[in-house]
């Protein structure tokens, strides 16, 4: 799942770790998130749309839909 | 107080370090076998020096990995620690029994209480690489457990120490292979 965590984060001047102080998770796991190697729980997702006054669509884009997804449709 | 990640903790130095102190632990422990075995022997005093000097450079290389608190290095030398470890036969004074057994529910209670203040500290992600680790690892010594099973009659008898060896060890390294996986 793609985001803008790090255009959001980088428009106030924060660093992962500040980031990852402000939603109460690890640095590594505000890393993980950014570089697309982990999708968040609903919680902490929630808690960074708060923290950025966007929605969760706003910062998180879904994959496009693999090709078996689309012929299931 | 979270579970460091190994890429934050578990260092290089501390990699070289960790099989330096495995090494040596291994050597020192089958020096002092070796006189054990054989204390008569004229050059006994030599191997048990040879031993020791093994030992303290260990313990040496040991102390540096537990004060940088480099976890998964720690626990990767418990793993390789429990192959030797040899429970000593009760005392045989009750004081001394009870004195032993205050001891190891003492040292059991400390490692469970760090265990359970950690794991309850992680955030979701830390929890899942310890979820997927943990899972492979018991995975993996319960498949290996089913083929000794299998093969018992010919195999040597299985101690406990080295079951809890096992499980130790595939835990370190599942949890490095796992967080690896979420790192770039």
């Amino acid at each position: 799942m793609k985001n803008r965590l790090p255009v959001l984060r980088a428009e106030r001047g924060w660093s992962q770790a500040d980031l990852a102080q402000r939603v109460g998770v690890s640095r590594q796991t505000i890393n993980a998130i950014e570089n697309s190697r982990y999708d968040p729980s609903l919680p902490l997702a929630f808690s960074l749309a708060r923290l950025f006054e966007r929605t969760i669509e706003a910062i998180f884009e879904p994959d496009p839909p693999s090709t078996t997804e689309k012929a299931r449709t | 107080m979270s579970i460091p990640w190994p890429s934050e903790r578990a260092s290089r130095t501390g990699l070289a370090e960790f099989l330096l102190a495995a090494a040596m632990l291994v050597l020192g422990v089958a020096l002092m076998r070796r006189t054990l075995l054989d204390y008569t022997s004229p050059g006994a005093m030599r191997w048990v020096l040879a031993g020791l000097a093994a030992l303290v450079v260990s313990g040496f290389a040991t102390y540096r990995i537990v004060r940088r608190r480099e976890y998964p290095w720690i626990l990767g030398l418990a793993a390789v620690g429990l192959l030797f470890y040899e429970p000593t036969p009760s005392p045989y004074v009750v004081v001394d029994r009870l004195a032993m057994a205050v001891r190891d529910l003492a040292l059991i209670g400390a490692a469970v209480l760090f265990l359970a203040r950690t794991m309850r500290s992680a955030d979701e992600l830390e929890r899942r690489i310890q979820l997927e680790a943990l899972s492979w690892s018991y995975s993996v010594v319960l498949v290996a457990l089913i083929a000794y099973a299998l093969a018992e009659d010919v195999l040597p008898p299985l101690r406990g120490p080295w079951v809890a060896s096992a499980l130790l060890g595939s835990w370190v390294a599942a949890w490095l292979l796992a967080s690896i996986r979420y790192q770039r």
